[in-house]
């Protein structure tokens, strides 16, 4: 927002210079500078040697200083022949005014330079001294505040207890609490009740579910090859290993060495080998239909492109064909990360059987398998590929990380141990950044860096930066520990506003960058699916084990079905499952990647075919018509009024109940009222019509309660399922 | 003005009252300025960059400097993309294909398109666009909504925005995506390219699925009657709008609007997806892929289904055009599956009467080359992307027919005459639609946001006009 407004005063600012005695405001080259070299000169001026323009290089401290007089010229002149950017480059990248006075204030003041900020350390910078000091609970709350007040803005109000229970449980184990927690935290009348409450929350089996549902998108994670037939795999144990890694509260920078590198781990475990089936998520091709080499080099790849997402938020895939245009990672430095990964001998699948060399079993019998990573004895020799072609080879390269990163320490082994030691080094300026920006991102709704797959100097600048370093060295500081990490943020006062706010504050704020109101955004979509079973007593709280399929409409999987030989593969036909198999967390859906889980899909799940750390959220009708439809919603809607039923005598008791298991909150009279209006007009109907009140409640297997009057339980079926569609049942305010 | 304040506040009004929201969404903003020729526009987006060497942009000299070194003159001092960089020498290559001049316009077409020859005098063939962005991702951003980072508003969500629906029954922005038979690329195709941006979120893109049935979970549970549907919708309706009066979020707004969509979905969308009613002629036309849901040639059908509905924006995105080797045969394989088609979308469309007052648009994110790209064998090579000119055409609505507009050079490198950088086809397509690109603005972050950017005033290609 400061630099739209900046951009409209510039323009007026530039027609008032000359007379004007105001001292204009210094030009910060991170904020101002760089932006506008990145987006407009270093095309043609910056790291990319090879197409590097009159050898001028504008991505650096020294070019723009030795080349002032000449650069002020050519971006001022009026001369189409010699004005840069060139008229053919493309009539969107000149300069406009006000960026021209940008460059030539920034010159008038030396041209101070900074190295992008994501590409050094982090450093633990003086906690903000905010006026007011009795609003901040932790140092999370002194930066916000700091930028708050400098803004002229003040914080919300506090949420009060429920709303903000309901947040923390829907955040750290991805259920709704049930009404004992909610009972629970009302009762503890002590000092730190909510804070007890969320070390219980972090103690929950369910919080490692809750957090891979996150790992599991970055990892592309998926029950299918995603390529040709898309037959089946089983890489469900390095599922559970996730799931079972963060309830352990494996410290960060363990979980990556042995995701990366279990196998290379002096006497490996059963489980760290089980790790290593991170990089074995990716899309595997089937038999005889592929070159190869060419095949081989596309999982390498993959490898790295995911490894750049994940641990450093770089889109390292622009150097696979050339030097990167933005950010100072050379084609070489990319297949120096490639040639860590080169040196394992994949087989292909024949969507027969399930997974692909390299496997380890897991069963007494063999059959259970799951695809780990497995060094080749003699390591493969690797090269630079011209223009990323599998069959142009260039010179050979040695395993090695990015030139613009802390050096690789000379002790470590030049192999994928050594990298992942590397990437969790306290000197590497990324990883701890990144990670704890997607943590911030999963409970806010946007990361300080709202581009968290993109730390890059294309990448937005980071809203809060002294806190997002701060929230970094702490986080490594404290032993790369995940839950501890998440405690302070959710036991910060930021995290405890009230997300109700005025208007103009909505449209002041939309993304809520600022963050002067608590987060409030739709659920992610498995916890939508989640919270209905959790509220109707349905979720089945198993953890773990194999993928399971739960109701779909019919034709989903059959129209991207191998025409020829559907019988001869695996997860061509679609077989649902019945009992408790329907009724897991969506985390459990079967995840087929050409045709992945029609109701989470609506609601923005990813394919998995590449890695996703950022999913969008949409708002679409087509998202109505699953809540209102899908015999999931409906089924958990009959269950939760049986439950209310059974626990109340009164309509009016059994809807307040229902409406509170689903948001957390009584409801106010005239909500109540709306919907036992609902009620009484929906019951008035079946019971002239029992038939219809029947049909209802046959949808879903769960066996309807013969105890209930089925007219009553079907009206109020109708009601409960309005209440599972209220904006606020799938919201996290 | 803030026009999400004052729309918000009149949705909240109708909602409390009971009024069906849609119904509001007729109270568009006062930017129509200009006569509409276009009442609706449908966009063939062709997905990876078509080659325009290979289809519309016939250039002889290619085929005789074949494998001759691009002269440096024609390449000049613009960038070239990274993907070929690097690469020992840039071979010019000539189309192995034949070209043909339409014989009513004297417009050329290769011999892949023998049915879209067909349509040449209803189509206006811009040789001369030129984009900034040669890597897909930013250029297909900048395609659809003027900037090459991501968050601004898209055209289809511009123009619902700006004509607001014309069919309360169906979204007024439809995005339909199809697989092509060449290439299988990867590039993500994701809800950010349709997406509203700042606007009101109820103006995003819907799309309907890829495969399979196109829109899921339409019916009802058994046992709920469209009365009883529309009684829980009151319900929820009256809850959520209860909730925008304390919260605030324009989120819930846009939700009891997609709700109430959603409930008129029901009953239009079946309408809409039933091609029982088509004569056999129809399917004639439009190839035997039509029965293959979720095929382009589908996909074609049912743009016109639904701009017949009234819907403002239709989009298609077919995959399948990155042809960086093996062009000559994928460019085959993609032309089969689109030219029959996409031929017959606008022949029935003007046996309908709905030509004249339909836009349609067809091209990709870039072009291609004229220098060969990987290895240049007799029969066999690729082309990289190439932003600096390539073709597209616009027919029906408002749009002159059968003539063709700007000029590249010898190399079909360089635009020589009439560039048409992307703002001045976005005011275009608007000023098609009675919307003046000036005035079309949305203000967000203290800038009046256009879909021609905040910069330089973008120019109508008026004599593209009827």
């Amino acid at each position: 927002m400061r630099h739209a407004i900046r951009v409209l005063w510039g323009a007026t600012a530039l027609v008032l210079s000359g007379s004007s005695a105001a001292t204009p405001k210094a030009v910060d080259y991170s904020h101002d500078v760089r932006p506008i070299l990145a987006k407009k000169c270093f095309a043609c001026h910056g790291p990319d040697a090879s197409n590097r323009k009159a050898q001028l290089r504008l991505d650096t401290s020294d070019g723009p200083r030795e080349a002032k007089d000449e650069l002020l010229a050519r971006i001022k002149t009026h001369d189409d022949d010699d004005r840069m950017p060139p008229a053919d480059f493309s009539d969107g990248k000149r300069l406009t005014l006000t960026e021209v006075e940008v460059i030539e204030r920034w010159m008038a003041q030396g041209a101070p330079f900074q190295d992008h900020w994501a590409f050094t350390a982090p450093t633990r910078h003086p906690v903000s001294t905010p006026a007011n000091t009795r609003w901040p609970r932790n140092d999370i709350d002194r930066f916000v505040l700091g930028k708050l007040e400098k803004e002229g803005l003040a914080p919300s109000p506090e949420a009060d207890g429920a709303a903000l229970l309901r947040r923390a449980s829907l955040d750290l184990i991805g259920l709704l609490p049930t009404l004992e927690e909610h009972e629970a935290l009302r009762r503890d009348r002590r000092p730190g009740a909510y804070e007890r409450a969320v070390d219980r929350l972090l103690a929950s089996p369910h919080y490692g579910e809750r957090m891979a549902l996150m790992w599991l998108d970055a990892a592309r994670y998926a029950d299918t090859h995603g390529l040709h037939v898309d037959s089946a795999r089983e890489m469900w144990p390095w599922r559970d290993w996730v799931i079972d890694a963060f309830n352990r509260n494996l410290p960060f920078d363990q979980f990556t060495v042995e995701q990366l590198a279990g196998d290379l781990l002096p006497e490996p475990t059963r489980d760290q080998r089980v790790a290593t089936g991170f990089h074995r998520n990716h899309l595997i091709s089937g038999q005889n239909s592929e070159i190869p080499e060419k095949v081989h080099v596309g999982y390498v790849v993959d490898r790295v492109n995911t490894t750049g997402a994940v641990w450093l938020g770089l889109t390292l895939s622009c150097a696979q064909c050339h030097d990167h245009k933005f950010d100072p990672i050379s084609q070489l430095d990319y297949y120096r990360l490639f040639a860590f990964f080169n040196n394992i001998d994949e087989k292909a699948i024949d969507g027969r059987d399930g997974n692909a060399a390299p496997t380890l079993p897991l069963s007494a019998n063999g059959k259970l398998t799951t695809m780990v990573m497995a060094e080749r004895a003699q390591q493969r020799p690797s090269h630079l590929l011209i223009r990323g072609e599998y069959d142009q080879k260039g010179a050979p390269v040695e395993p090695g990380t990015p030139s613009v990163l802390p050096a690789m320490a000379p002790e470590l082994p030049r192999n994928r141990l050594g990298l992942a030691r590397w990437l969790v080094d306290a000197r590497n300026p990324l990883p701890a950044r990144v990670f704890v920006n997607r943590l911030w991102q999963m409970l806010f709704g946007t990361g300080l860096v709202a581009t968290s797959e993109d730390f890059g100097q294309q990448g937005e600048v980071p809203s809060h930066p002294e806190l997002l370093d701060h929230l970094a060295t702490e986080f490594v500081r404290g032993g790369w520990d995940v839950k501890a990490m998440l405690r302070l943020m959710v036991t910060s006062a930021t995290y405890w506003q009230r997300s109700a706010a005025p208007a103009a504050a909505y449209a002041r704020d939309p993304d809520n960058r600022l963050l002067a109101r608590g987060p409030r955004f739709r659920l992610d979509a498995e916890l939508i699916r989640d919270a209905a079973l959790r509220a109707s007593g349905l979720l089945s709280t198993r953890i773990g084990g194999p993928s399971v399929k739960p109701y779909q409409p019919a034709g989903v999987w059959a129209a991207v079905a191998s025409a020829a030989k559907t019988g001869m593969y695996t997860a061509q036909v679609y077989e649902q499952d019945h009992g408790e198999s329907l009724y897991r967390r969506g985390l459990y859906t079967f995840w087929k990647r050409l045709a992945p889980p029609p109701a989470l899909a609506a609601f923005d799940a990813p394919t998995r075919e590449s890695c996703t750390t950022r999913r969008p959220r949409t708002n679409t009708p087509l998202q109505a018509l699953v809540l209102m439809n899908d015999p999931t919603f409906i089924e958990a809607a009959r269950a939760l009024a049986a439950k209310v039923m059974h626990a109340r005598r009164e309509t009016d008791g059994r809807i307040a109940l229902a409406f509170r298991l689903v948001t957390g909150r009584e409801p106010a009279p005239d909500e109540l009222r709306t919907l036992s209006d609902t009620f009484r007009r929906q019951h008035t109907l079946y019971r002239r019509d029992e038939a219809s009140a029947r049909a209802l409640l046959g949808v879903g297997e769960t066996p309807v309660d013969a105890a209930l009057d089925p007219r009553a339980l079907a009206a109020l079926t109708t009601v409960t399922s309005v209440i599972l569609n209220l904006d606020e049942a799938i919201t996290k305010g | 003005m803030d026009h999400s304040m004052l729309t918000r506040r009149a949705l909240l009004t109708g909602a409390a009252h009971g009024v069906g929201v849609a119904a509001l969404a007729h109270l568009h903003p006062a930017h129509a300025a200009v006569m509409p020729r276009a009442k609706r526009v449908i966009s063939l987006f062709q997905f990876g960059g078509p080659s325009q060497h290979e289809l519309f942009d016939e250039k002889p000299q290619l085929k005789i400097r074949h494998g001759q070194e691009l002269p440096p003159s024609v390449r000049g001092n613009g960038p070239i993309s990274g993907l070929s960089r690097g690469q020992a020498g840039l071979p010019v290559v000539g189309s192995p294909f034949s070209f043909q001049r339409e014989s009513r316009t004297g417009l050329a077409f290769s011999e892949l398109l023998p049915h879209t020859a067909k349509m040449a005098p209803h189509l206006c063939m811009i040789r001369s666009v030129t984009t900034d962005a040669v890597a897909h991702d930013p250029a297909l951003t900048l395609m659809q909504s003027g900037a090459q980072l991501p968050g601004k508003a898209s055209i289809g969500s511009w123009v619902s925005y700006g004509l607001g629906s014309g069919n309360r029954d169906l979204p007024s922005y439809v995005v339909l995506t199809s697989k092509g038979s060449g290439d299988k690329d990867t590039q993500p195709l994701g809800p950010r390219l349709w997406s509203s941006g700042y606007l009101p979120s109820s103006h995003q893109g819907v799309a309907f699925r890829a495969s399979g049935d196109p829109v899921l979970y339409l019916g009802d549970p058994p046992g709920i009657s469209r009365q009883q549907r529309r009684n829980m919708l009151d319900a929820v309706t009256r809850l959520d709008a209860r909730l925008a009066r304390t919260v605030h979020d324009p989120e819930i707004t846009t939700r009891i609007a997609q709700y109430e969509l959603a409930f008129r979905m029901q009953s239009s969308v079946p309408d809409l997806l039933d091609f029982g009613g088509e004569r056999q002629d129809v399917f004639d036309l439009y190839g035997a892929d039509t029965r293959r849901p979720g095929s382009y040639a589908a996909n074609c059908l049912l743009a016109r289904r639904l701009v017949e509905r009234g819907v403002r924006f239709v989009q298609l995105f077919h995959r399948g055009w990155d042809q960086h080797r093996a062009l000559p045969e994928h460019i085959r394989l993609q032309c089969g599956d689109t030219d029959q088609p996409t031929a017959a979308l606008l022949m029935d469309l003007e046996r309908r009467g709905l030509l004249e007052d339909t836009l349609v648009i067809w091209g990709g994110e870039f072009g291609r080359t004229a220098y060969c790209q990987g290895k240049l064998s007799q029969d066999d090579f690729g082309r990289d992307h190439h932003g600096r000119s390539f073709t597209m055409w616009l027919a029906g609505g408002g749009i002159k027919g059968g003539v063709s507009y700007g000029e590249t050079d010898d190399f079909g490198y360089n635009v020589t005459r009439d560039p048409v950088p992307l703002r001045d086809l976005h005011a275009t397509v608007l000023h098609c639609a009675g919307l003046d690109p000036s005035r079309l603005s949305f203000r967000f972050q203290g800038l009046d946001q256009r879909l021609t950017g905040v910069g330089e005033p973008a120019k109508i290609l008026t004599r593209l006009l009827v």
